[in-house]
């Protein structure tokens, strides 16, 4: 392909994509028509397609956790979404524990931070310690008293574990699935 | 003293910036170890590997197969990647939990790599004072909580006290005063002054 057919096909791309998000009919089967003897153009216009499709549905299932984790925060606050390890635990992960089993004698700041908390994406720091912690947290997050931040660690133990217990779970269990040598 | 338990605690106490302090009176913070060593500790009542199995699934923590459900016990550590719980007997008497503790701390902080994902130990493996037929990591475990609980600079330290003020020192009242202050057993506190060789017998 020549730097002119990547060029003409960047810019009937484009026109297709604004053709799609105008909803403009006439327009795109234009565009398909003169695609119809270009089996380059007709590639691109089918990434382009597929990936609207991707993205309309992460929207989606996006909008659906959204709306089902908003419907059990109001009506069961103490519920939880198990949902499948992947990647580290975040300050928003302990946040959302602690929402969810707040521990008795929390002051209103520490509600209020943890709320803000529960936004934050940042992932846990390696050392776990509590002074550790606190001087990480504090230094990002502003100053809480000492009560929360040991509930904080606590819930950020529970987290770690549930974790590590299932990784090392399952890597144990696919050990002794595997199959014997020679069999 | 065993050196390694003995470099253990030492080290801990370093790792945390608590070092011993003779002119503080009262009993070794065990949380605050706890809380440095992101460890858990947890008190079940009658506790058995069943009650630990289920306390750690209530949490949602896949703890596997721990072994005989039945089999009572005086503790148990669960570590799991930079994290663990301990558990005590909660029917045990105060003096007799915070060894447990600080025996499970010891497995802890120096048997992680070992030791596998848990370590349970039954009545007879923790000792307060002497046991022959324990295995090596639980001698290890129970000279680490003699350390961590009743520092020698604390015993020696009330022993010099008594003897400005009384002009002697029984081992048998120090032994009453130091089980007080630091919150342990008379038996453990008699071990360890004798060991020490601290007081008149």
């Amino acid at each position: 392909m020549t730097p002119q057919d990547r060029l003409r096909i960047s810019i009937m791309s484009a026109r297709y994509l604004d053709a799609l998000e105008r909803e403009d009919d006439s327009e795109l089967t234009k565009l398909w028509e003169l695609a119809a003897n270009d089996l380059a153009l007709i590639e691109a216009f089918n990434s382009i397609d597929a990936g609207l499709v991707e993205e309309q549905e992460a929207q989606e299932q996006a909008r659906l956790k959204s709306t089902l984790e908003a419907t059990l925060e109001n009506y069961l606050p103490s519920a939880e979404i198990a949902e499948a390890p992947s990647g580290p635990i975040s300050v928003a992960d302990v946040a959302n524990e602690l929402f969810r089993h707040t521990p008795d004698r929390l002051t209103a700041e520490s509600h209020s931070l943890n709320d803000r908390l529960r936004k934050a994406t940042q992932p846990l720091p390696m050392n776990l310690s509590l002074s550790k912690l606190i001087a990480w947290a504090e230094a990002i997050f502003g100053t809480a008293a000492p009560e929360y931040w040991k509930a904080f660690q606590q819930a950020a133990i529970k987290l770690e574990s549930r974790r590590s217990a299932e990784v090392e779970y399952q890597l144990a269990a696919r050990a002794e699935q595997r199959p014997k040598e020679g069999s | 003293m065993d050196d390694a338990s003995l470099v253990a605690v030492m080290n801990l106490r370093r790792e945390v910036a608590m070092p011993v302090d003779p002119s503080r009176r009262g009993p070794v913070l065990l949380d605050r170890f706890f809380e440095e060593q992101a460890v858990t500790h947890v008190a079940l009542p009658e506790m058995t590997r069943g009650s630990v199995a289920g306390y750690l699934n209530s949490q949602g923590i896949h703890a596997g197969d721990l072994g005989e459900p039945s089999e009572k016990l005086a503790g148990f550590i669960f570590v799991t990647g930079r994290v663990g719980w301990a558990f005590v007997n909660a029917t045990d008497i105060l003096p007799r939990r915070r060894f447990t503790a600080a025996h499970e701390l010891g497995h802890s902080v120096m048997h992680r790599k070992i030791m596998g994902r848990f370590n349970a130990d039954t009545p007879d493996s923790i000792s307060e004072a002497h046991a022959d037929k324990v295995t090596e990591m639980e001698r290890e475990a129970n000279r680490f909580a003699v350390e961590l609980l009743m520092p020698s600079e604390i015993c020696l330290a009330r022993a010099n006290e008594m003897k400005l003020e009384f002009g002697c020192c029984p081992r048998g009242v120090l032994t009453y005063r130091l089980a007080a202050e630091l919150l342990v057993s008379r038996e453990a506190m008699r071990y360890r002054l004798a060991n020490l060789e601290v007081g008149d017998e």
